[in-house]
């Protein structure tokens, strides 16, 4: 059965020249798993909100959508409401109620069911979604990942026939939203639900889908099945060169022939067959950090925490961050990693433990001190920053106290935005631009305090590989002018990639702290794709550049 | 469907007309314990009635239910951000700005909520239908006053009005409950003494509720007029 | 959900505490008042345990004495006087009926301590929702948002402290500038991420036409016996109060109780220990299917 059948769709918002979306064709049938992917402007969102009535932007639209063999008028709100579900990427915001049970019951509800008949879906639900645990709790008590999986579940409730999911897993942690892919997967195998689905995450969901749809400028530039992706565009589209899972980028890097792997055992089978197991070189080069200096910038000993009597959070964290390096704290959920991040920022205050900052005591520090020019912290949720109703009148805001002449002010702003690239959003209101902008916004707030040591807060969550590339190089600008910049990340890859050392903690502790690539190399779980594509052969090889470069060499020669 | 909701809210209205003076006469009349607090308290449910059945029957959008609800979470909620201001109670200010951007009826329906999901978090007490009316009618003058004037703006005026619809109507519903819960004997002396022990309170909440008014009209107004081009909500309010 | 009284339905629960809250507030006469502060104050304390004590004696023991005091002072009423002061006469009368007065506030309060328990959120949204869904829908939305706009309050403390503009200390001006800024970053980022609330509504099919309102409350026999009971109980409790006189003005009279009276006050005083018997009735059964097994 079709499910939607576009033709010729394009679509423009109003007061904009150019199209949002131009001269989709598209077919997408019933059970099928499609990833609609594309970097962050291409207009995947736009499209998936075309297939919900409801939720539909207004402006300009050209072009023919139909609805299960339905024309647009003949598809009623009903219809849609009742064979079409959409979950959003906001975790908090789309959950209407305070319980559980009656976040479940919403969609039901308007459906206009008897009570007998939800209790019975309820019922049903709670089984297949495994809710007993957390079904009589609040929403408020639970995690971000319990709660999109409650909202998926009370769309699935509705017994819905597609179910679309625009970028679900953005904000969660990267075990969270391995579930959620695979109660999304199960749903489509086992019962026949069509999923389509958008991710900046790829690594996860495109082994799992039957064909992947890349967007480029509102347009499509390929629909085809995952194994196809990677070597129809990996040299001419930079996002798909980026973005594609490890083990698809070696397969087309190395320019093999055949279908890509799409998984981790694909990808070790293949590179098997390609150099053998015992290949002669197998140490990779590593690529020096060029701006650490051997002073210390911040050091951490014996740092302990608790919030409450609910035992300790940290329970004596020693670290070592060395001045003009690129730091990550990794960590599981919970673990401490924000707390970490608060201590050492001043923003919480520790009750035991040494805290020291460029050389000095942090409780010797004044907090005007402390937050002009030594110390700045960029929030996880970066809303928390913007009150006013442009961009510049909260930039403008931070410097209102400071002791500088208009004329400074504006340079420093402007120097400052030039740096983040945000000159042409100053007039915008802060929530008129995207994520991403808004991220680079918060970044550039955080700047003006001229801080030495930049603390950073889970920064990639919701970044696609190629903004993450994007904002990796700025923050080894600013490394390269001085500043130590410690993070705090779920993100092995990017921490892989890209940090200078990474340090992991575990149980309130510091459970390991090396460079990144003793850290990695080393670990078995918690490490990147490409260590877990080639520890056998390579062991030591934690990036997919070091992979590559070792599986050159050893075909030479 | 509106002439539905209009006939429904004029039957409210004139059930509380007919029952409200029966409530009163038969307590007179029967009631010889002196006990006013329930005779109080059916009249005070017979008024909130017509503006919950008038809210109940009109149309609204999802976008304005989420709004309103947002708004009296945060009356309720916001308390937490004025923990370095003690004696700085929001609630009030923020039913008076939603009330003023959305209108008498929104006002009174986030006035009363906000009133009993408070009461909700921390324990229902004997004050809890008294505070549901005194804010709520706080809320609908407030939009009665402001919503369509020229002066919705001007920050002096509308925290003045604030402070002293908080005080007289808010303060004085509030302070009647105390009355039927202390006086027997109802002499001018035995009302009045409760009344002013009452005053200092009242003034302090009705005073701090005026300046952070002062200060958050401005930023509210441009906040709500935002959301207003942007959603298209609350276009009409009748 | 609760076991016990606290698991039966919520009308049911309702509408017994309304004939407790309805009972105490009317009488006057000591004997009644007797039976629902010692059914309340026991009720409470199987409830809260320990805390009903320090309650009883912080708030309501002194509550108690400001009325009678409050009584005493302004109502001068009665033929009993006890002193004079200044030409104004001191009665027994009144600072007997302030006795009463505040016991029956006391007994009202106790068992508006036993609702609070009893009658959950949920269950008052559920009735709310019985009159009007709209509001009972408003409400639990609102439920919902004061969590997050709690934890979103912390994040802004945090972010600013971080950044270093967070004025928590000094002068009151300075202290009310940072925390307007902060409540309107609060507002601004509620508002403005509510458009997703609004539009997961509206995907979910909020606006179509004939919402049902779901509940898990069964209605039992158990729960229809309660409300019938309690609606029995009010009569009677009215019945009772007006056959017999207490009067405190101009001087104290008060009936002692016929034979029909002390039946119907047995009765009423069986009403009011239904939620202990209640309870206690199905902790035995645990205790003893525990043992057996």
């Amino acid at each position: 059965m079709v499910n939607f059948k576009i033709e010729k769709l394009s679509f423009s918002y109003p007061g904009q020249e150019n199209k949002a979306l131009s001269n989709i064709s598209l077919e997408i049938n019933q059970g099928e798993f499609i990833v609609v992917c594309g970097k962050s402007g291409s207009g995947k969102s736009t499209l998936l909100r075309m297939l919900k009535p409801e939720l539909s932007p207004k402006g300009k639209t050209e072009g023919i959508i139909s609805f299960f063999g339905k024309g647009a008028e003949d598809f009623s709100l009903r219809d849609s409401a009742e064979k079409i579900g959409f979950l959003l990427q906001n975790t908090e915001y789309q959950a209407v109620t305070h319980s559980v049970r009656s976040e479940l019951a919403f969609g039901l509800e308007n459906l206009g069911l008897s009570s007998k008949l939800i209790r019975l879906r309820i019922a049903e639900l709670s089984a297949y979604f495994s809710l007993e645990g957390i079904i009589d709790k609040k929403i408020s008590e639970l995690s971000g990942g319990q709660k999109q999986l409650v909202c998926l579940a009370g769309l699935v409730a509705m017994h819905p026939k597609v179910i679309i999911l625009d970028e679900p897993t953005s904000q969660l942690d990267p075990m969270a939203a391995q579930t959620f892919l695979d109660t999304a997967r199960r749903l489509c195998r086992e019962n026949g639900m069509t999923v389509i689905l958008t991710e900046h995450r790829l690594e996860n969901v495109i082994p799992a889908a039957d064909r992947v749809i890349v967007l480029e400028e509102g347009e499509i530039i390929s629909d085809t099945s995952p194994e196809l992706v990677s070597t129809e565009l990996f040299l001419s589209n930079e996002f798909v060169n980026r973005s594609m899972p490890v083990q698809m980028r070696l397969h087309a890097s190395l320019s093999l022939d055949g279908k890509a792997p799409l998984t981790v055992a694909q990808g070790q089978r293949m590179l098997v067959s390609l150099v053998g197991y015992e290949p002669e070189i197998t140490v990779p080069e590593r690529e020096k950090a060029l701006c650490v200096s051997d002073e210390t910038a911040l050091e951490v000993k014996n740092l302990c925490y608790a919030y409450d009597n609910s035992g300790y959070v940290l329970k004596g964290l020693n670290l070592t961050v060395k001045k003009g390096s690129f730091f990550a704290l990794m960590g599981a959920n919970a673990a401490g990693k924000t707390t970490a991040l608060s201590l050492m920022s001043g923003i919480l205050e520790s009750k035991s433990g040494k805290i020291n900052i460029l050389g000095r005591s942090l409780k010797k520090y004044k907090r005007s001190e402390l937050y002009n020019g030594t110390v700045s912290v960029l929030p996880q949720k970066c809303e928390s920053l913007f009150a006013g109703n442009t961009v510049r009148e909260d930039l403008e805001n931070i410097l209102k106290y400071e002791n500088k002449n208009k004329e400074e002010k504006e340079n420093l702003i402007a120097e400052v935005s030039r740096f983040t690239e945000i000159e042409g959003l100053l007039d915008r209101h802060p929530y008129d631009i995207s994520g991403g902008e808004m991220q680079r916004a918060a970044l550039a707030l955080v700047l003006l305090r001229n801080p030495k040591i930049l603390f950073l807060d889970e920064p990639t969550k919701g970044m696609d590989n190629l903004f993450k590339n994007r904002f990796a190089l700025k923050i080894k600008e600013l490394c390269k002018r001085g500043v130590t910049v410690i993070m705090v990340s779920h993100d092995t890859e990017f921490c892989a990639e890209y940090c200078d050392e990474c340090a992991m903690i575990f149980d309130g502790m510091c459970a390991l702290q090396k460079n990144r690539y003793d850290f990695f190399a080393h670990n078995y779980f918690y490490t990147t794709a490409a260590n877990k594509i080639a520890r056998e052969i390579f062991p030591l090889a934690v990036t997919e550049r070091q992979v590559l470069e070792l599986c050159k060499a050893n075909q030479q020669g | 469907m509106q002439s539905k909701s209009a006939r429904l809210t004029i039957l409210s209205v004139l059930l509380f007309l007919v029952l409200a003076p029966l409530t009163l006469m038969l307590s007179a009349k029967y009631l010889d314990s002196r006990s006013y607090y329930i005779p109080a308290v059916i009249i005070i449910l017979l008024s909130v009635i017509p503006f919950f059945v008038f809210f109940e029957n009109r149309k609204i959008k999802s976008s304005e239910i989420v709004i309103v609800s947002m708004m009296i979470a945060l009356a309720v909620a916001s308390r937490a951000v004025f923990a370095f201001v003690p004696q700085f109670k929001p609630t009030c200010a923020i039913v008076i700005v939603t009330a003023i951007a959305f209108g008498p009826n929104v006002g009174f329906v986030t006035g009363s909520l906000s009133m009993l999901v408070s009461n909700l978090i921390f324990g229902q007490g004997m004050f809890t239908p008294f505070q549901m009316l005194g804010m709520g009618l706080v809320g609908f003058f407030c939009g009665l006053i402001f919503t369509k004037s020229r002066y919705r703006t001007d920050k002096l005026i509308v925290s003045i009005t604030g402070a002293l619809l908080c005080f007289g109507v808010y303060g004085l519903i509030a302070d009647t409950c105390s009355v039927l819960m202390f006086v027997t004997d109802y002499t001018r002396e035995s009302v009045m003494s409760i009344f002013a022990s009452g005053i200092p309170y009242n003034a302090i909440h009705a005073v701090t509720t005026g300046i952070i008014l002062f200060f958050i009209n401005k930023p509210m107004t441009d906040k709500f007029t935002r959301l207003r081009v942007k959603y298209g909500v609350f276009e009409i309010e009748n | 959900m609760g076991t016990g009284f606290k698991g039966m339905h919520p009308a049911s629960t309702f509408v017994f505490f309304v004939f407790t809250f309805v009972f105490s507030m009317l009488t006057s006469h000591p004997l009644l008042l007797g039976i629902s502060f010692f059914c309340a104050f026991i009720y409470d304390v199987k409830l809260r345990g320990k805390r009903v004590v320090s309650y009883f004696f912080t708030a309501l023991l002194p509550l108690s004495v400001l009325i009678a005091l409050f009584n005493f002072l302004f109502s001068h009423y009665g033929v009993t006087v006890l002193f004079e002061i200044r030409g104004i006469d001191f009665t027994l009368e009144s600072l007997i009926y302030g006795l009463i007065f505040s016991v029956k506030t006391t007994a009202t309060l106790l068992w508006l301590d036993c609702f609070n328990e009893i009658v959950t959120g949920d269950k008052i949204i559920y009735l709310f929702g019985r009159v009007s869904p709209k509001l009972a829908l408003v409400v639990s939305m609102v439920l919902r948002f004061i969590p997050l706009i709690r934890a979103q309050s912390e994040d802004i403390a945090n972010a600013e402290r971080g950044i270093g503009i967070a004025t928590e200390s000094g002068k009151l001006r300075g202290r009310l500038r940072s925390t307007a800024r902060r409540l309107s970053v609060l507002v601004s980022w509620t508002l403005e991420r509510g458009i997703d609330t609004s539009d997961s509504m509206s995907a979910r099919g909020y606006g179509l036409r004939g919402r049902t309102s779901y509940n898990s409350y069964v209605f039992s026999v158990r729960d229809a016996a309660v409300l019938i009971l309690s609606v029995f109980a009010t009569i009677a409790g009215m019945f009772v109060n007006s056959s017999l006189t207490a009067s405190y003005n101009p001087k104290t009279e008060i009936d002692l109780p016929d034979a029909f009276s002390l039946v119907l006050m047995l009765f009423l005083a069986f009403i009011m220990l239904l939620p202990i018997i209640t309870d206690l009735r199905e902790e035995r059964k645990w205790s003893i299917s525990k043992l057996k097994s």
